[in-house]
């Protein structure tokens, strides 16, 4: 397919370099009261036509300021201090009313992070792509909307172009959202973080639509994102941000294999990754009693006994009276002194399970005995409310998001010092002592405990958390997403201080997590759930070697890692199994458990 | 505090002096008033602005300025107390029905919503004429009135902060309701309520002087801004300070509450215009 | 969604039918006997039982509810202690004069108020925005017995051209009513006004910034396509719930307004009853005024339901909510919640 630069502006043919953009010294900077802040300094880069250029950087390095400017968009507030930025050779920034709208999604075409909230909420999906056709003068008929969308792979366009936004799930809406960017055939996309809210399968299969979609066009592109990964897969050439600067701004392979800058080096670094850990293929599906096949649901492998913390066995847990369970039947075991992962999707039923095991949610049917070390245990089916003051004391939960889970009006002191009161961990007089104790634990000066959560940045708040729940001297810790808000190094970090405080004090660790590469980090066995059921246990090292469950199979082939230059081939995006029910479990390997599946009827 | 209400602009400023000066000379007022506002003296009616009295005499004689600097002790009094009284109920309500939910929340809601239902003037009308117009019985009408309203609008703010993490912690540390309302729920919604209080009693201050002007507060002679309004109104060509004065005071103390709310709504993140209504 | 519709019915329903006992409960459950009020001190006590039996004051109060609320929903609302005659007719003429300034109030009040927010949202920080803004503080701090006094100054004695008080009484034609409307109307459209606007204002600015707006700028359309396509069917939805209250806020409002003008509205029926303590007229009115109420929150709710295609199918999960992970709730405040009065 051909494509005429500057179809729909009357915009001046590609400048003699021939590179589609450049950002010459562009500086730009925030007016906070009278000072002004600057956002960026001094950030050159070219991209080709056909090229696809990365911006990486953790947050606040500016980096999505900078993207948005090749749409000359700036923030209220925000001005360009230096520099300019060249589109097609001309200055964004200098353009008239009306050549600024042809530019806008005629020549330069966006794609935001979360699509949820960009497509507009009262109009139909097929209006909003007819509207980014006709306001570049191209003719457009349901013909032309339908084709848009089909462009993009959605299913049943025809039904799918007279919905509203919230009726599709995330992937369809950020479908929608590239279908009306590259609507009017634009020659620059710019992608925002195009994949940071989508769940791993997802994100795997827009970035290749994205990645086909701008070699079909020949686009100039620039992906933005916080994940190297990402960019890795995506960009020809990778530009590392920090603090409003370019650090360094090379070729994608010769930047993963020997980056020059020690800033890059550390961000590799902390980036965990599956490592040697190899790319599994799926066990073929078993269609009747395959010999290894175990009828008895993976209870663990007959280590009974002192050393298990937590046993559960088949736990559900409703919401509603009708409709499907948010868990199913779940087995699970913790053994003292281990961590394990629970991997799933949003909606995979991993948080209310683990919410569930904190008394938050009270189980529908099921056993969930937890033993404590000093005779201590009971039964963690009963909601907190029902439960004694030393089961509260044995679980602690730690959460995804530390600005939110401490109270903004108490210090941090008077957070870590209320377990301890409640639960008389100490004695009064000893509290503040004790205060201090914890604080320089978790890595943080005893002086912080004047502060207010405020006052901290993202990373030192989820030490608080963390300080807060040994406040309580648990014996099992669960952690729900508890590095997902962070940035790659702080997670570095906060991992490493949790796996230290585990075995100094002797802590089992529930670890609720999508990433796959933190998981295989951080735990000792691992379990993968979907729509609330069990589908695969075992150690990390047997899952992440498989054979798998194909559905494990599939998040696995979808992991994206610094250094890979390639997305992973056309990943699978439906579900091409179905569950076997009753089902049994398949035992490839000692204490490595898979439910049994049949090949989806349709294929 | 200070740290908190710094950088509210100056109208936020403006508005805090309009509020203190109204408080201020409504205090001061027995002591500052030329004249004794109910005194008559039918030798002096209905004078224009002259050195002995600034800003005239009604047709009783009795000085205007010595009877608006007086006019307000009753409505600010009132206002003062039941302001108070229904913040205060209304955000404890309102904080608990959120935490707690369930029938306890829909049993409350419906009652609030019946209570509302009814226009809050008539609402005040229908106490008034069972219970008389003392001054207690304004005030627990204008509490039976706006507490509903303060309830709502707390409980709105509330339960956004209850499904937040810091709640869920102390729910599963096993904390109680009252501890959990107390200590979590209720200091995050402060600042909702220190909005909703200036502007609460805006609308009681308005809403207690409309029922002066209609015959149902102050009593005459007291000096009172709606009932010189009431008395005055019909002589607005003849002495214009009569009905003007009262007026200016009333409508500069609301515009006070007014600005005060804005400021601290956007200092603190609150939006004040989306409370909207009466 | 017909199931989300009839749910809302059925709670309006019920509202309507609690106001209704609160307001009974408050008038015949509160001290001061009504018959010793009208029989006066020196009735003897045989007469004040014989009144009582009369009045059926003697059943208990929750059967007289009943026996009420039964009439009620045939119209027949009892007779008025003062006339002996039945509250119904009379209430319904009232009613109708009322109609006659409320409907003009609200045709004019909101459209004015949705063009003028929508504009100072939009040149936000501007002088029209300042203008706007500073117009509505005023409108809203000046109290509407004022606002008439200074308009009735204006225009029906330095200027002619509208009568100051009506002097027909309720049974007049509404040709004759016409011209008296006018000032009225102006009065309680200025004090409606302010309200709607600023919110308008504020839900306008907050839907600007967001970043579907942002989304559709950066598609290259038109900023008229943007504002009316784009941002108003969002903009409007908090706007609609003032609207709502607001009109039965104007039901309060009625009563000075019509007072001062002695105009013959439900307004100044109620005074005169509250005046002669005349308790079947004042429940009347207050039930009706409820009812108004309830109806105008519910047809606010059906708007928005035809506006936003997501109020359509949210459930109005009340139980439970807190407790389920998932999606963690933004700490902003709900504008429903906080337009309530």
């Amino acid at each position: 397919m051909s494509i005429e630069t500057g179809l729909a502006g009357d915009m001046e043919p590609v400048a003699a370099t021939g590179d589609a953009v450049r950002v010459e010294k562009l500086s730009i900077s925030y007016r906070a009261g009278r000072a002004l802040v600057p956002v960026a300094t001094e950030v050159s880069f070219a991209i080709a036509a056909g090229q696809t250029f990365g911006l990486v950087g953790e947050s606040g390095s500016g980096k999505s300021t900078v993207a948005r400017t090749l749409l000359a968009k700036l923030r209220a507030g925000s001005s360009i201090t230096g520099g300019r930025v060249l589109v097609a050779g001309q200055d964004v920034f200098g353009l008239d009313p009306a050549r600024l709208r042809a530019l806008r999604g005629g020549t330069v075409a966006l794609v935001a992070q979360n699509a949820g909230q960009s497509l507009t909420p009262s109009m139909r999906v097929g209006t909003q792509i007819h509207e980014a056709l006709t306001s570049h003068g191209l003719r457009a008929d349901r013909a032309d909307v339908l084709r848009a969308l089909d462009q993009v792979r959605l299913p049943n366009v025809k039904d799918l172009a007279r919905r509203y936004p919230h009726e599709l799930s995330g992937g369809q809406q950020q479908r929608v959202g590239i279908a009306m960017a590259i609507a009017a055939r634009p020659s620059v996309l710019v992608l925002d973080e195009p994949t940071t809210a989508l769940d791993v399968v997802t994100q795997a299969a827009v970035l290749r639509l994205v990645k086909d979609l701008s070699r079909e066009l020949q686009t100039a592109t620039l992906i933005v994102s916080h994940d190297l990964g990402v960019v890795s897969g995506m960009a020809d050439q990778v530009a590392v941000m920090r603090h409003g600067r370019i650090l360094e701004s090379r070729p994608t392979a010769k930047l993963f294999a020997d980056p020059e800058h020690e800033y890059t080096r550390q961000l590799l670094r902390d980036v965990p990754t599956l490592g040697a850990r190899s790319r599994a293929e799926a066990v073929a599906p078993v269609a009747g009693g395959g010999t290894n096949q175990d009828p008895e649901p993976p209870s663990g492998t007959g280590n009974q006994g002192s050393d298990v913390l937590l046993s559960c066995e088949n736990v559900s847990i409703s919401y509603h009276a009708s409709g499907p369970p948010a868990v199913d039947s779940v087995d699970l075991e913790i053994r003292r002194g281990e961590t394990l992962a629970i991997v799933g999707e949003s909606g995979s039923g991993k948080s209310t399970l683990a919410w569930s095991l904190a008394g938050l949610t009270a189980a529908t049917s099921g056993t969930m005995r937890v033993h404590g070390d000093t005779g201590t245990g009971g039964d963690l089916a009963r909601p907190v409310a029902r439960r004694s003051r030393e089961l509260r004391q044995l679980v602690q939960l730690i959460f995804q998001n530390a600005d939110t889970s401490l109270n903004p009006r108490r210090s941090v002191a008077a957070a870590i010092r209320r377990p301890l009161r409640l639960f008389g961990t100490v004695a009064r007089a000893r509290e503040r002592g004790r205060v201090e104790e914890l604080l320089t634990e978790v890595g943080l000066p005893a002086s912080f405990g004047k502060r207010l959560p405020a006052q901290l940045s993202g990373g030192q708040r989820q030490r608080v958390g963390i300080a807060r729940a040994l406040a309580a001297a648990p014996e099992l810790i669960i952690a729900d997403e508890i590095t997902t808000a962070l940035d790659v190094s702080v997670q570095a970090d906060i991992l490493e201080l949790l796996s230290g405080l585990q075995k100094s004090h002797g802590l089992s660790t529930l670890f609720i997590s999508h990433d796959l590469a933190v998981v295989a980090d951080v735990a000792d066995r691992v379990m993968v759930m979907k729509n609330g059921r069990l589908l695969e246990v075992g150690d990390v090292a047997d899952v992440f070697s498989g054979p798998n469950h194909p559905y494990t199979a599939s998040l696995l082939a979808a992991v994206l890692e610094p250094g890979d230059l390639e997305l992973p081939q056309s990943p699978a995006e439906e579900q091409d199994w179905i569950d076997d029910n009753p089902g049994g479990w398949l035992e490839p390997s000692p204490g490595h458990l898979i439910r049994t599946w049949k090949g989806a009827g349709n294929r | 505090m200070k740290a908190t209400l710094r950088g509210a602009g100056p109208a936020f400023t403006i508005g805090i002096v309009l509020i203190l000066g109204n408080v201020l000379l409504a205090l001061l007022a027995p002591w500052i008033s030329p004249y004794d506002p109910v005194a008559s003296d039918s030798a002096a009616a209905l004078q224009g602005p002259s050195g002995a009295h600034w800003l005239g005499t009604d047709m009783y004689g009795r000085d205007i300025l010595s009877r608006t600097l007086n006019g307000g002790r009753y409505a600010l009094q009132v206002t003062f107390l039941a302001t108070t009284i229904a913040v205060a109920a209304g955000a404890l309500l309102g904080c608990l029905v959120a935490y707690l939910g369930g029938w306890f929340d829909d049993v409350v809601m419906r009652v609030v919503d019946a209570i509302l239902s009814v226009p809050t003037i008539l609402a005040l009308l229908v106490v008034v004429s069972v219970l008389g117009s003392g001054m207690w019985v304004i005030v627990l009408a204008v509490v039976v009135v706006y507490t509903p309203a303060v309830i709502r609008v707390v409980r709105g703010a509330a339960r956004s902060v209850k499904s937040l993490d810091y709640v869920t912690a102390a729910k599963a540390r096993g904390e109680r309701a009252g501890p959990i309302v107390v200590r979590e729920i209720l200091p995050n919604v402060s600042d909702v309520v220190l909005v909703e209080y200036a502007m609460r009693a805006s609308w009681v201050v308005l809403l207690i002087s409309t029922l002066s002007f209609l015959g149902f507060g102050a009593n005459p002679p007291a000096p009172d801004w709606g009932l010189m309004v009431a008395e005055n109104r019909t002589a607005l060509t003849v002495v214009p300070w009569a009905t003007l004065g009262p007026v200016a005071a009333l409508a500069s103390f609301v515009i006070g509450l007014h600005l005060t709310s804005d400021g601290l709504g956007k200092r603190l993140g609150v939006d004040r215009a989306m409370t909207g209504v009466k | 969604m017909p199931l989300l519709i009839l749910r809302r019915l059925g709670s309006a329903v019920l509202t309507i039918v609690l106001a209704s006992l609160l307001v009974f409960l408050a008038i015949q459950a509160l001290p001061g006997d009504v018959v010793q009020q009208i029989l006066g001190r020196d009735a003897t006590p045989e007469a004040v039982a014989r009144m009582r039996s009369e009045l059926g004051l003697d059943t208990p109060v929750f059967l007289r509810y009943v026996q009420w609320l039964f009439g009620a929903l045939q119209g027949d609302f009892g007779t008025s202690l003062v006339s002996g005659e039945p509250v119904g007719p009379n209430l319904l003429l009232h009613f109708r004069n009322t109609l006659l300034i409320a409907v003009p109030t609200v045709i004019i009040s909101v459209t004015l108020s949705i063009v003028l927010g929508v504009v100072a949202g939009l040149r936000r920080g501007k002088w029209a925005d300042h203008s706007i803004s500073l117009i509505s503080l005023l409108a809203m701090s000046i109290p509407e017995f004022m606002v008439a006094a200074l308009l009735v100054l204006a225009f029906a004695v330095g200027i002619p051209m509208f009568p100051a008080v009506v002097l027909d009484g309720p049974q007049a034609s509404l040709a004759q009513l016409l011209p008296s409307i006018w000032l009225p109307v102006i009065v309680l459209s200025l004090a409606m006004a302010a309200y709607i606007i600023r919110m308008t204002r504020t839900s306008t600015i907050d839907v600007m910034t967001s970043e579907f707006i942002t989304t559709a700028e950066l598609k290259g359309l038109r900023r008229a396509r943007v504002v009316m396509r784009h941002a108003l069917p969002t903009a409007l939805l908090p706007t609609l719930n003032v609207v709502a209250i607001n009109i039965a806020w104007m039901l309060g409002g009625v009563v000075v307004v019509e007072n001062i003008f002695n105009y013959p509205g439900m307004g100044n029926l109620m005074l005169e009853a509250v005046f002669n303590r005349d308790l079947p007229v004042i429940e009347a009115i207050a039930v009706v005024s409820a009812a108004i109420y309830v109806a105008c929150n519910l047809l606010a709710d059906l708007t928005a339901m035809a506006l936003d295609p997501r109020q359509r199918f949210r459930p109005r999960a009340r139980r439970g909510a807190g407790a389920q992970p998932g999606p963690k709730a933004s700490p902003a405040i709900s504008t429903v919640e906080r337009s309530q009065p």
